[in-house]
């Protein structure tokens, strides 16, 4: 009797681990801290594509071959436990959810094509889980949509930013930072590729999620710079940096008199600029010009640019392919480091942040490869993740 | 001629006819967007799925759009621009495309994508006219070359992209290679083109 007694109970933990280890929930990491989600650009031979992989940690490799294809114009966002794309191609914003296999599936799209023109795309800030706002500036529109239906909510139509539909001049915001409750700041940068008069003063775009106004600030102390914000990862305070388009621009249309194209400026959460604080890093540096501002910690800037004496390239075209150096600026007292990084990786450039860590990734580095680079605690670029078959775009941890 | 789902699911499976391709073409081609806040749930759900359909087989790369959509109204433009061709370029016949979404079973071309969109060519040569800042990719595994309006040539390197601008009446040709991946160039395209192709 006790035979067979012990032999149900040994059947009986048999089947309850079998029903266990089949079970969806048991095949997810124990340690749960939220699914890293990374994105990259492969340049194939039909055109460059983007990819999104999901990922249950950190992975030291990353590889297109086993991320999802997402396009050819996208942009990648993430807010709770989903990721969200905006495929320029077909005006769509599509939100995903991640399976219990780190697969990537669709879940549900908003179709904007009928509310706004692809070309005026600039940016999706998500205020919360059912409140969120896709830009679209350059026509003076705003969508709010509710990210846990996938519904529109409103469309609300505002002032058109100014220089926007001009091609002459092509202002646009591609980034979105939340500053608090109410406001959402959208740094304003220029196209590159219309060679006429940029605008002289700083610009930024400050909406209010209440009123559902947007202002545009400017600020005359530098001419426009670019289209996203630098953030001091100690503090988060936020800089509005120059722009290497625009010195490509003065390059080769110098008879614009303007105001320094190479400063930073200080923002307020309110979108007003800081009126004590302006650095003109060009001067500062002897530079040629500013090609942008990595990052900033503890008010200390590391900056990319290019030397006064550099012989400017008869071919613009060549011009982004000019040397470049990289130093420390200390935004207070204005002392000058010079730095190597750009030996090891390249040029570097913000792709997101995990668990408070600022991450970069880079390109042009010698042994041509990529990588997914943490921002640590004492200001050095540590490598985390290696991307076998393309640049790095985005990474978040989904929580 | 007035587009209906039917005629859009026919486009979608390949059975349409040839005219009910060039309206569905032309009608993708339309951003108007009073026109787009008019059009009904179902079509405008279709006709985002006809974009899908059309991205994908970019994407894979099976077919590649090659169908020229000429405007009636740029009939007479059409002529004369052809008329100045045969006269500036004596030595072959080039064959003008307009800023169209083509269908095709080929690949291998050159796909220039403007403000008005992505327009896959094939050939070697091709002279082109534009405005704005327009994407270049060269798909197929040979070098193309591109010559601009004010006699500027460049050599497109097989499987490489570029974008094209205008610097004080110049053109000038950006390999993407050398541009930071941060910033995703496609966004800033504005403005049109027109190809022509030596086909002779």
């Amino acid at each position: 009797m006790r035979i067979i007694e012990k032999q149900r109970m040994w059947t009986l933990l048999f089947l309850f681990f079998t029903y266990l280890t089949s079970c969806d929930s048991f095949n997810r990491p124990l340690d749960d801290d939220g699914t890293i989600v990374i994105g990259t650009r492969v340049n194939t031979p039909k055109g460059r594509v983007f990819y999104l992989g999901a990922y249950a940690g950190i992975p030291e490799q990353v590889d297109a071959q086993d991320m999802l294809m997402l396009g050819s114009d996208v942009s990648i966002y993430s807010y709770g436990k989903h990721p969200y794309v905006w495929d320029g191609t077909t005006s769509r914003l599509k939100k995903y959810a991640v399976n219990n296999k780190m697969n990537l599936e669709a879940l549900d799209s908003i179709d904007l094509g009928g509310i706004a023109n692809r070309s005026s795309f600039g940016s999706v800030a998500f205020i919360s889980e059912t409140e969120a706002y896709v830009f679209f500036l350059g026509e003076g529109k705003v969508v709010q949509f509710d990210p846990s239906t996938m519904k529109v909510s409103k469309l609300v139509v505002t002032d058109v930013l100014p220089g926007g539909p001009d091609p002459k001049i092509g202002t646009n915001t591609y980034y979105s930072f939340i500053t608090n409750d109410t406001t959402v700041l959208l740094p304003v940068g220029a196209n590159p590729g219309n060679f006429g008069r940029f605008p002289d003063r700083a610009s930024v775009a400050v909406f209010n999620t209440k009123t559902k106004v947007v202002k545009y600030n400017m600020d005359s102390r530098m001419s426009i710079g670019y289209h996203n914000f630098a953030q001091d990862v100690a503090n988060g305070e936020l800089y509005y940096r120059p722009s290497k388009y625009i010195a490509r621009n003065r390059d080769y249309i110098p008879a614009q008199h303007n105001p320094p194209i190479g400063g930073i400026l200080r923002m307020r959460s309110d979108g007003t600029y800081d009126p004590d604080f302006f650095i003109d890093l060009e001067k500062i540096l002897n530079a040629h010009c500013i090609l942008s501002v990595i990052n900033v910690r503890n008010k200390e800037a590391l900056v990319q640019y290019i030397e006064h004496d550099w012989n400017l390239p008869k071919d613009p075209g060549e011009w982004y392919s000019g040397p470049t150096q990289v130093a420390r600026v200390n935004l207070e007292t204005l002392n000058v480091e010079t730095n190597d990084y750009l030996n090891t990786y390249g040029a570097l450039y913000p792709v997101g942040e995990v668990d408070g860590k600022q991450y970069y990734s880079n390109f042009g580095a010698d042994d041509d490869k990529y990588h997914f680079l943490e921002f640590d605690d004492s200001g050095d670029f540590i490598d985390r993740v290696t991307s076998v078959s393309g640049s790095g775009i985005y990474i978040a941890r989904l929580k | 001629m007035e587009i209906n789902p039917e005629i859009l699911e026919r486009y979608n499976n390949g059975t349409a006819t040839v005219a009910e391709n060039a309206a569905v073409e032309l009608w993708l081609e339309n951003d108007d967007q009073a026109e787009s806040t008019l059009m009904a749930d179902e079509l405008q759900e279709m006709r985002s799925e006809v974009w899908s359909n059309i991205q994908n087989i970019t994407q894979n790369g099976n077919e590649v759009i090659s169908r020229s959509v000429p405007k009636i109204s740029r009939l007479y433009t059409k002529v004369a621009a052809a008329a100045v061709l045969l006269f500036l370029f004596s030595a072959g016949i080039y064959h003008k495309f307009n800023s169209a979404l083509l269908d095709h079973t080929t690949s291998e071309g050159v796909v220039f994508t403007s403000g008005k969109g992505p327009m896959e060519v094939l050939g070697n040569h091709f002279r082109i006219e534009f405005s704005g800042y327009l994407q270049i990719i060269n798909k197929s595994h040979e070098p193309k070359s591109i010559e601009c309006t004010n006699g500027e040539k460049y050599t497109l390197a097989p499987g490489e992209t570029y974008y094209m601008e205008t610097i004080a009446g110049r053109n000038y040709l950006i390999a993407e290679e050398t541009l930071s991946p941060e910033d995703n160039y496609v966004r800033f395209v504005t403005g049109d083109v027109e190809v022509f192709t030596e086909t002779i």
